[in-house]
Parts: structure tokens; C-alpha cells; sequence
């Protein structure tokens, strides 16, 4: 899906889909003992998404990354198809979300946040470089979820 | 209520408004108060013989003004009101005549409009043509659980009221967990994938529940040991293929590299491998009581082995064939499953002898859950060979009219037999042969059935062979 809509700043608000190369959830068990919510970057296009006590979500991350993050004590599934990823961008990316969740709200002192966001299952995570979110959905909500973001994506472009 | 209502309130001491309101459910009505509130009032003071001012009115409660339900939902309409999940191979059901229905948040094809008009005698052509030829499933939907580390498998057998720890890397068994207080919960095929590393597949409504379960139990009791549960149900599509012909469709499908794996392939066994460079895995296994493999697939080469199975000559087929399949054999579902049922209701005293030690076990062993009123889980037939008897319906003795001794829990008609079958729970004291009385009321309907063994085909299982 790729659409657009003028918000009040400069730059256009857009929704598109960008596929995944590589999905993996990294797992400690037990938990260790730090808060979820932090981003790193494993390298240009890949991250390492803290969603949940001792579960990482690493996207698109190689080979080499995974294998370090087992050496450590991590397990890792290979999760490839069970998430897809909405990038929103824009100025006023926030306001696309505002129906369903108060994004500054859930992020903030944190990077990434797993939440029901139109009663789908998602990971919102801010992009550390341009304004907007990425936002990580189960797969098989994915048809809803981008119905919903056209819906407020309409709403927005009316206003 | 009446106004004799009120009058027993105030004798029972019930005074305050607020008191009678809830007593009486004064005010309870589709008006919520508005003409009944005033006039139950003044009823009430000219009762207690005070003026309508001390007596008053309840507190009223939002929304004072009609609303529409335009307003209520707002945007909330088509897929905003209610997600819907949806399947790699969702496009191609809807393309090619599925009819895709609800089940839960899923939409799955309940039949294909190219097998018939409507989901009764579609449901009957698709469910023949795989017996007798063979056809292709989505069981995409079915929910996954990978289960990993050192105690992984210590784990599944403290959930399992069978040990998972016997599984052979390479194998996979039928397993039931019990809720806390013995009544099964869930069922599924548990998968070996390494020493420390299983996939448990359980039913589609129920992944999340059952997730929440191990993740408790996992917390509870194995908090400080290796164990790690993840959610892959939407990681790995599953296409079944049934029938007769599977095995030789699948070596067309799968190509000469797979062609020695399926042959050694035992029942209940499974392969993993690739297949167009994705991982794929093949699991003997059958829901149908046909020969019948299950393909775990990444979803990226679902659509291509789905089609390929389509082009090899499996017709597809959807929910009511595979709900007659199931039913011919005996096979559980949440009807069966429903939460009031135990391991020996359903016929699983074998699992139950094994004595494993697992969470629910212990209760089993209550007077009241060995009662010989007991339901238990049987086969029925209609006595006449020609009759209709719908799920739902009451059995009673043809004598004892009043007093109902089970319920239909599934009711099909088998191609196979010819006639309607069904699965039921009726007391244990029914010995087979039985004849009962389905009494359907609602549909005006009383046809005589006899009591039978729940698996109404093939009962050694030589067509799994």
C-alpha cells in the first residue's frame, strides 16, 4: 500500500509496506533483568527490537548478529512470515496513529513498544532517523491492519 | 414485575428506591426507567403510605439521549470494526470460489462453490472425492507453539497428560492437556524437532488461550529453568493433503529430491528439509482417516506448493468436508472439547493408564468425575438408515421422555455409510446398541438412533497405512 496525504508540516504523510529479508526472535530465558523498549541498531537496515522481558525482535539482522546473540545465551527462531512491516512517515505520523493509540504516550523514554494498535498485534517501534514509525504486525492481520491505516490515512487528507 | 412486586419488597423491609430498583428490577426494561421509574414510584409511596417526594427516583445512568449506533461506531465499520486473519492462500480461496467464513478471527474457506451449491452437498462431494481420489486443505490457521532449552521437554511433560520426553527426534505424537481442574483443554500433534526443541500445534481458536497456559504454568513452575515459548503459527503455513492418491502427488509435487523421505516416512513421523530454498517440513499425520501429509511451509512458498497440489489434480476442499471426515472417524472438536469434558468422557483411558503426572491429573480422581452418569463420548447412527438428527439435539430413553441421558455433539450425513451419523455424550450406563430418541425440538424434528462406537470408519486405521 502506498498512499499520501498533505499534513500541516512539510513533509507528506505516507504508508508503505517494506518487506522483511530475515526475522528471527531472540529469546533468554530465564528473563534478564532489563526494561524492553530500547532499539538497537544491529547495522544499516536492521534492528533489534527489546518488545518483551528476555524477547528481542531482530529484524532483518545477519547471520552473524543471530549467531552472536545464541553465543550469548540467546535462542533463536526463525520467525520468517510472521511479521510484516508498515513504515509511516511524515511529520504528523503520530496522528495517524492517535485513533488507536497515544503513541507518544507508549513510547515515551523508549523506543519500541509491543500494543494492540486497532486490535491488531503490533510492535511500534520510531525510526531513529527520519520522523515516523515502523510499525510490526502478525501477518495474518496485516489485511486489517492496513485497512485501518488507510481509514485514518482518509481522515487525515478530509482534515 | 408487578405491582405485588413492590408490595413483597416493602414487607421484606426493602424501602430506599435504590433498595426496590434492585429487588424488584424496577426500571430494568427496554425504557430503562423512563415511564415505569415515576409510576413505580407513586406505587410505592401510596404503598408505604409516604409522600412521592421522600420516595423519589433512582439515579438515572448515561446515555440520557437516543443514540445512534453511527455514532457509537464511528469509524469503526468493515474490517475497522473487527480484524479478520487471513491465510498466504486467502486471495487464492476467494479467486476461486471458496466461501469464506469466520471462524473466530479466521476467515477459511467452508467450502468451494465448483463442489456444489451450498455447504451441504458441497460438503458431501468434497469429503467423497477424498476418499475416493484424494484432495488439498488450508490448515494454515491450525496455531503453533515452538517450545525450547534444556527443559523443554520436562516442561511439555508436566502440561501433557502424556510424556513428551519419549518422542523420538523426528517423531511426533497425539497429545491432551487439562485445564487445572482436569477438564481437557486443548489436543494437537506435538512435533520433536531436536532434544531441546518441540512445536506444538493446537487447535485454531484456541493458540492464544493455550499460549497463555504454558505461559503461566512456565512462570509457576519453570521460571528458573530453560524454557522459551514463542507464537509461530503465522511462521509456518500447513497445507494438508488427503487421500489415496497423497503420497503419489506429493512425490509429483515435491520432486525426486523428497521422493526417499516421503517413502520411509512412517505414520506420525515427519522430514524437514527445503523446498524452492524455504524450509519445509512433512508430517505424516491425519485428520481425515485417509493417508494424509502435512506440509509446513514457509508462507513465501505456500501459494506455489498450493497450486502445484491443485494442478496435480487435488481438488481443495473446506471446513464441512473436513468436518464430515472427521466426524466418519471419530476425530474431537471444541463441541466434544467443550470444557466440561474429561480425558475419560472421551474415550482417552489409554493416555490416562500412562499415570503421567501432569497439571489437572490429580483432579480426575474426584468421586463426582467417575460417576456412572457420567457422559461419555459414543458413535450414532439413525435406526432407519434414512432419518435426519441435527448437533445440538437432546437423547433421551425412548421411555423416559422428560429425562434427557446425553446430547449430539456432531451430526453429518457420510457419504461413506450413507446415512447421518453423528458423535454424542450420554451416560456411561448406555451400553452400545442402544436405542435413544434425538429430540429436537427446535427444528420439530424426534428421530431414533442407536448408540455406536465414535469411529464410524475404518476403526485399525488401514487407510492411514
Amino acid at each position: 500500500m502506498t498512499a499520501a496525504a498533505r499534513g500541516d508540516g512539510d513533509s507528506p504523510l505516507t504508508v508503505d509496506e517494506r518487506p522483511l529479508a530475515s526475522c528471527f526472535e531472540l529469546v533468554f530465558a530465564p528473563p534478564r533483568n532489563a526494561a524492553p523498549g530500547a532499539v538497537p541498531g544491529l547495522a544499516a537496515h536492521s534492528a533489534a527490537l527489546h518488545v518483551a522481558p528476555g524477547r528481542w525482535l531482530a529484524i532483518d539482522a545477519g547471520a552473524q548478529a543471530v549467531a552472536a546473540a545464541v553465543a550469548a545465551g540467546a535462542v533463536a527462531i526463525d520467525v520468517e512470515g510472521k511479521w510484516r512491516c508498515f513504515e509511516l512517515r511524515g511529520a504528523h505520523a503520530g496522528s495517524l496513529l492517535s485513533a488507536g493509540v497515544n503513541v507518544a504516550v507508549i513510547l515515551e523514554g523508549r523506543d519500541c513498544a509491543a500494543v494492540p494498535l486497532f486490535d491488531c498485534p503490533t510492535v511500534i517501534a520510531r525510526h531513529p532517523r527520519e520522523h515516523g514509525f515502523d510499525v510490526y504486525v502478525h501477518a495474518s492481520y496485516a489485511a486489517s491492519l492496513r485497512a485501518a491505516l488507510q481509514m485514518a490515512l482518509q481522515r487525515i487528507a478530509r482534515t | 414485575m408487578t405491582v405485588a412486586d413492590l408490595r413483597q419488597a416493602l414487607a421484606e423491609g426493602f424501602h430506599d428506591i435504590e433498595h426496590v430498583k434492585r429487588y424488584t428490577a424496577l426500571g430494568f426494561g427496554t425504557e430503562q426507567g423512563r415511564t415505569s421509574g415515576v409510576l413505580g414510584a407513586a406505587i410505592l409511596a401510596e404503598l408505604s403510605q409516604r409522600p412521592l417526594a421522600s420516595v423519589g427516583v433512582s439515579r438515572t445512568r448515561a446515555p440520557f439521549q437516543p443514540a445512534t449506533l453511527a455514532t457509537l461506531c464511528g469509524d469503526r465499520h468493515g474490517l475497522a470494526l473487527r480484524p479478520e486473519r487471513r491465510t498466504p492462500l486467502h486471495e487464492w480461496h476467494a479467486a476461486q470460489g471458496g466461501k469464506l467464513e469466520s471462524m473466530g478471527l479466521w476467515m477459511r474457506p467452508r467450502f468451494y462453490r465448483s463442489s456444489g451449491s451450498d455447504a451441504y452437498s458441497a460438503g458431501i462431494h468434497e469429503a467423497a472425492r477424498v476418499r475416493a481420489h484424494g484432495g488439498i486443505a488450508d490448515g494454515s490457521t491450525l496455531g503453533k507453539i515452538e517450545v525450547c532449552g534444556a527443559a523443554a521437554a520436562a516442561f511439555l511433560d508436566r502440561i501433557y497428560l502424556t510424556k513428551a520426553s519419549t518422542i523420538r527426534v523426528g517423531r511426533s505424537k497425539y497429545m491432551v492437556l487439562l485445564r487445572e481442574d482436569g477438564m481437557v483443554l486443548d489436543d494437537g500433534i506435538v512435533l520433536r524437532l531436536a532434544d531441546d526443541r518441540f512445536v506444538a500445534t493446537v487447535s485454531s481458536g484456541h493458540a492464544g488461550h493455550v499460549l497463555s497456559h504454558l505461559e503461566f504454568w512456565r512462570d509457576l513452575e519453570f521460571a528458573d529453568r530453560h524454557v522459551t515459548l514463542t507464537d509461530v503459527t503465522e511462521a509456518w503455513s500447513v497445507i494438508v493433503v488427503a487421500g489415496p492418491r497423497s503420497s503419489d502427488t506429493l512425490q509429483t509435487i515435491l520432486g525426486s529430491d523428497w521422493q526417499a523421505e516421503l517413502t520411509r516416512l512412517g505414520h506420525m513421523a515427519f522430514s524437514s528439509g527445503q523446498w524452492r530454498g524455504r524450509e519445509l517440513r512433512v508430517l505424516r499425520a491425519s485428520f481425515s482417516g485417509e493417508r494424509a501429509y502435512e506440509l509446513h511451509c514457509r508462507p513465501a512458498i505456500a501459494l506455489a506448493l498450493w497450486e502445484m497440489g491443485v494442478a496435480a489434480g487435488l481438488a481443495p476442499y473446506g471446513l464441512e468436508a473436513m468436518d464430515v471426515l472427521r466426524v466418519e472417524k471419530g476425530y474431537l472438536v471444541g463441541t466434544e472439547m467443550n470444557g466440561q469434558t474429561t480425558p475419560q468422557d472421551l474415550g482417552m483411558d489409554s493416555m490416562l493408564k500412562l499415570g503421567n503426572a501432569c497439571v489437572g491429573r490429580e483432579m480426575l480422581d474426584r468421586p463426582g468425575l467417575v460417576d456412572p452418569e457420567r457422559p461419555r463420548l459414543v458413535g450414532l447412527r439413525v435406526a432407519d438408515q434414512k432419518s435426519i438428527f441435527y448437533g445440538g439435539a437432546q437423547l433421551t430413553r425412548p421411555d423416559e421422555q422428560q429425562r434427557a441421558c446425553g446430547h449430539v455433539t456432531s451430526s453429518v450425513y457420510s457419504p461413506a455409510l450413507g446415512q447421518w451419523i453423528g458423535l454424542a455424550l450420554v451416560s456411561r450406563s448406555i451400553g452400545m446398541g442402544t436405542e435413544l430418541i434425538a429430540r429436537d425440538p427446535v427444528r420439530g424434528r424426534q428421530t431414533r438412533v442407536c448408540v455406536s462406537s465414535p469411529v464410524h470408519i475404518d476403526p485399525a486405521g488401514e487407510k492411514m497405512k
